[in-house]
């Protein structure tokens, strides 16, 4: 069984500014962890943090007990796969071929390469897209090519884990639920999943465990059921809320409150430490 | 509108091209040699006059031109890859101009800075030297975050062009008469110093290059993804653009060494081939290869006729087709449709 991916203490700086400052995130397999946190939290220096894609200055990153650094990229990559925010190409590619992409550390044949990145867009939604050219793609239908792309990258293979970064911002609700359950289905079957997520709604339904950070620290984490506090999203979102239980989901809503909530006071980050929340 | 040809297709037919312009052109010039003639003298069962014509100055000169005019197409291609755009392109990036300026310096200071040593070698090492400085150059300049910044790359590209126009022109004006007759076929392009020994020096150096060239398709497919991207895919992106600058500077270092400066080869193939099969490197790569040797055999073919008997620079004869084409790629990247 692999141990999944494992970040301690993880620090990034740029310049005179801590983007990270001592991060711990587990993404273990079978679960999806959500990474939320306000604009500028450091989610996706996280999440490049936990991809190898980012150099560290402090603390490590450990994929089955191994630093990442010690990985091969081609190694590597025939494990993870990740999907960063908007990505752009200045040639005209069509769908099919970037998905077919992720396929290339596999080294098949291309008719099994072909196979694999229609089944992958079909999962996504974007079969009747395979051929239209990436760049006149809307930015919803190149998230969902992406996604596609790194489903395919570690289809077939063992123990994968899957980093997506905000892979449904761009989403209307009903592919955005479709592409999250497909992310957890992913899971269940044995991917350790992290996903960075903006919508606290979405996070509560799909995620089974989050990471809530708050100017590059870790403010919170746990359970998705103990997170969703109202004095816990406060201190990490700033917005007054309430926190309801989903009538059929039986998972906790977050409902906020419109009004007035230009006078909400942030908790101070010490004031709930993150061990608070782990337990 | 993209086609779809299969790659081998569109291989075999940019091969005939290049072989059936080989043969005409070697047919082309002041003494006309019909096509039996020149695969006569090939296969040697003609007098030896024709057989002298064709085999010690018209086939070198093909010879280079398709391997030069290779040379180039293929290193824009690549060089379009690792910028992660169409526009980029040896000669507009200041990259040929960097390895002319080497060149020149050599043909003008040589002697004096390496006496006797200056001979066959040093001209090639430096516009070598000179390439691979100015890709490196303008790589690090235009790239930031794994992102390609293409107003960067295109300035860069004017200023470096500049620059080495000013030097050329500071060495220009302290030349000698016989130097000075080198110098403007430096700076405007020409097959005409074509012979056997620059055929086998630019053979032993470009064809290796391409072929390891041709071996990175893939990767540079997913360098158009971006820098993390790639190696989030598996690729080594250090080694793998190091590799693809190093043998970018040795086909234009090459191809400036023997002819000069040849602008707009690397940047109108490469668009060429990717509106026939896609821009998928694996096909874009040789099929720029042997496109880019048929244009300029056929570009090599009009400079020499259409003002014979006097020569024109087929360096001026890229830029004249190359430059509109440029501007066309321009307005249609503004409206986002390439």
């Amino acid at each position: 069984m692999s141990q999944g991916l494992v970040a301690a203490g993880v620090e990034v700086l740029a310049g005179p500014r801590r983007l990270l400052d001592g991060v711990d995130a587990t993404v273990a397999p079978g679960l999806v962890l959500g990474v939320l946190g306000a604009n500028g939290a450091g989610k996706s220096t996280l999440l490049r943090c936990l991809s190898g894609g980012q150099r560290l200055h402090g603390g490590r990153v450990e994929l089955d007990g191994r630093a990442l650094t010690a990985w091969s990229a081609h190694d590597l990559a025939r494990r993870r796969a990740v999907m960063s925010q908007e990505i752009t190409l200045a040639f005209p590619f069509r769908a099919a071929e970037v998905v077919a992409m992720g396929r290339d550390v596999w080294r098949e044949s291309d008719r099994a390469t072909a196979r694999v990145a229609d089944e992958m867009l079909d999962l996504v939604g974007m079969a009747d897209c395979a051929q239209r050219i990436y760049p006149t793609l809307s930015g919803g239908e190149r998230q969902r090519v992406q996604l596609a792309r790194a489903l395919a990258q570690i289809h077939g293979g063992r123990d994968p884990v899957l980093l997506l970064d905000e892979p449904v911002s761009a989403l209307d609700p009903e592919h955005a639920i479709r592409v999250l359950a497909l992310i957890r289905a992913r899971a269940r079957a044995g991917a350790a999943v992290l996903v960075v997520l903006h919508d606290l709604n979405l996070a509560a339904a799909f995620c089974d465990q989050a990471v809530f950070l708050r100017a590059g620290r870790r403010y919170a984490a746990g359970s998705v059921v103990d997170l969703y506090q109202p004095e816990i999203i406060a201190g990490v979102f700033g917005i007054q809320a309430s926190v309801v239980t989903h009538p059929s989901g039986g998972h906790p809503m977050v409902i906020p409150v419109y009004h007035g909530c230009d006078t909400v006071e942030r908790r101070p980050t010490h004031a709930l430490t993150s061990q608070a929340c782990c337990a | 509108m993209i086609l779809r040809l299969p790659r081998s297709v569109l291989l075999s037919a940019c091969a005939a091209a290049a072989l059936l312009l080989g043969i005409i052109a070697i047919g082309v010039g002041p003494v006309p040699l019909d096509v039996r003639a020149v695969l006569g003298a090939l296969f040697g069962d003609v007098d030896d006059a024709t057989t002298a014509i064709v085999l010690s100055i018209r086939l070198p000169r093909v010879a280079l031109a398709l391997l030069v005019g290779g040379g180039l197409a293929i290193a824009g291609a690549t060089m379009q890859g690792l910028f992660r755009n169409p526009l980029a392109d040896p000669g507009l990036i200041g990259v040929s101009s960097g390895a002319a300026l080497a060149a020149v310096t050599v043909i003008v200071l040589g002697d004096g800075l390496f006496g006797g040593m200056a001979g066959r070698f040093a001209l090639p090492i430096a516009a070598f030297a000179g390439s691979l400085g100015t890709t490196w150059f303008v790589y690090r300049l235009a790239r930031f975050c794994g992102r390609t910044h293409i107003a960067t790359m295109l300035l860069a590209g004017i200023a470096i062009n500049a620059l080495c126009g000013a030097v050329i022109g500071v060495l220009v004006y302290v030349a000698n008469d016989d130097q000075l007759r080198s110098l403007t076929f430096w700076q405007m392009g020409s097959l005409g110093r074509a012979g056997w020994p620059e055929v086998w020096m630019c053979l032993a150096i470009m064809l290796p290059a391409m072929i390891w060239l041709l071996t990175l398709g893939r990767s540079l497919n997913a360098l158009v993804l971006g820098d993390s991207e790639a190696q989030y895919l598996g690729i080594d992106v250090q080694r793998c653009t190091r590799t693809a600058i190093i043998l970018c500077a040795l086909l234009v270092g090459a191809g400036v060494a023997v002819s000069g400066v040849i602008g707009f080869i690397g940047l109108v193939i490469p668009h060429l081939i990717r509106l026939l099969i896609g821009p998928d490197h694996r096909g874009v790569l040789p099929g720029a290869a042997c496109a880019g040797g048929a244009l300029l055999v056929a570009a090599d073919m009009g400079a020499r006729t259409a003002a014979a008997p006097a020569e024109l620079p087929v360096g001026l004869l890229t830029a004249a087709i190359g430059a509109p084409f440029f501007l066309v790629l321009l307005l249609q990247q503004r409206r986002g449709a390439v």
